[in-house]
């Protein structure tokens, strides 16, 4: 928690792995107040949900602290991390189908110039078919290769790339004054 | 579009992903023609403005404290189910408060008034013997983490409880009494962001009891505002 002396945001990443591979609570905490905000907006953005975004944040944390033993620095903490956060989504999504309901722009700061722009971004994100949002958020937002993308969803990169023509297209269509 | 033959090669070169010898086809055709070049310009703008967008977004406060709770409760506890959010757009609200009318009474489990800050108790809300405790805390007893982290939590939950239970009771509200409602919002605005910092600074300073009392007291102004919302809502406040 904390209640500890030292200053959790000055400590390393890979202090704070240490010690959450110890078990210390702290160092968990100070791993989220790195990674929750992206790992926030993935989840909002892919579910369009502001509640499931938050569980989504809360269930990737508690399987960081479980499963931490099973990450073994190959790769960026971060990478792995946000692999977490992009399936537990999907699962999300997957898994909430039946409950879709119209989606609403996402609450967040963004920077002064352009806010208008990027607000119309976000709801036109937030309202395009399922399908077509996870793929141009994961490609377009996330930096997400087509293979990659396809590996998550279960899906051919083929799909990946026509799901992404499709979102484009609606954005387009939508934002058409914003981008003639 | 009058070339949807171009349409693959187009998406492709907006995103960086079009081999040398097609791209230089490509580039020829947008030469010649001014509506793939403007298709091109308008998707290299979406494309461009999706990679600008914040890639980190403040998660809300209250998140790091359920993640916590649900740590204390045993590594294999499942997470808890996640709260009604406070609504984002003030205008919901606006609605909500107005359908505290036909529903009044509900937001009043939020952090009843009247409970004793100073005495160290722990206090019901009136009438629902059911809800949880609401923990106050006192100079005199120094607040441990449990405990500041239930205050927490139960005025959150409670407080947006209630405004799941206003949502659900949600009538038609015509636009005037929506109108009068949401003249309390810049002093919501200001409390949302006090709550906010004062959860904040309660995760730095666990053992001030102020910042309990603090916390309690900005709910209790939040419900007020709730009620006057309400009241204004439906003509009863002149």
């Amino acid at each position: 928690m904390a209640s500890g002396r030292t200053s959790v945001p000055e400590l390393e990443e890979k202090e704070l792995l240490t010690g959450l591979r110890s078990g210390d609570e702290r160092a968990l905490e100070g791993l989220y107040r790195l990674h929750a905000g992206r790992v926030y907006a993935l989840g909002l953005r892919l579910t369009a949900d502001p509640s499931r975004a938050e569980e989504i944040v809360q269930d990737v944390f508690l399987q960081v602290w479980r499963r931490i033993g099973s990450f073994e620095g190959r790769s960026r903490f971060s990478t792995w991390l946000y692999r977490l956060a992009v399936n537990r989504s999907l699962d999300t999504i997957r898994g909430g189908r039946r409950e879709w309901q119209e989606p609403e722009a996402p609450e967040r700061a963004a920077p002064d110039h352009g806010l208008e722009m990027t607000m119309d971004l976000e709801r036109a994100i937030t309202a395009l078919p399922e399908g077509a949002r996870v793929v141009f958020v994961l490609h377009d937002v996330e930096g997400y290769r087509h293979e990659e993308i396809g590996a998550f969803c279960g899906i051919a990169p083929g799909t990946s790339k026509a799901q992404l023509f499709r979102a484009r297209r609606l954005l387009r269509a939508r934002l058409g004054r914003r981008h003639p | 579009m009058n070339h949807p033959e171009w349409q693959d090669a187009l998406d492709a070169y907006v995103s960086g992903e079009l081999d040398t010898t097609a791209r230089e086809s490509l580039l020829l055709h947008l030469k010649g023609c001014t509506s793939c070049r403007e298709e091109a310009d308008t998707l290299a703008r979406i494309v461009n403005d999706a990679g600008a967008l914040p890639r980190s977004l403040e998660p809300p406060s209250h998140l790091w404290w359920r993640i916590a709770e649900a740590l204390r409760e045993g590594p294999q506890a499942e997470p808890r189910v996640p709260r009604v959010r406070t609504p984002s757009s003030r205008f919901r609200f606006a609605l909500a408060a107005a359908a505290l009318v036909a529903v009044f009474g509900v937001a009043v489990l939020i952090a009843p008034r009247g409970h004793d800050a100073t005495t160290g108790t722990t206090a019901n809300a009136p009438g629902s013997e059911n809800q949880p405790d609401v923990v106050v805390i006192s100079d005199n007893a120094k607040p441990q983490p449990s405990d500041w982290a239930r205050l927490i939590w139960t005025l959150e939950e409670e407080s947006l409880s209630a405004e799941k239970a206003v949502f659900t009771g949600l009538a038609g509200i015509d636009a005037e009494a929506l109108a009068r409602a949401s003249v309390v919002e810049p002093a919501l605005d200001a409390l949302d962001i006090a709550i906010n910092e004062t959860v904040d600074a309660m995760r730095l300073e666990p053992q001030n009891p102020g910042l309990a009392r603090a916390l309690t007291g900005y709910y209790e102004r939040k419900l007020e505002l709730l009620r006057v919302a309400a009241r204004l809502a439906s003509g009863t406040w002149a």
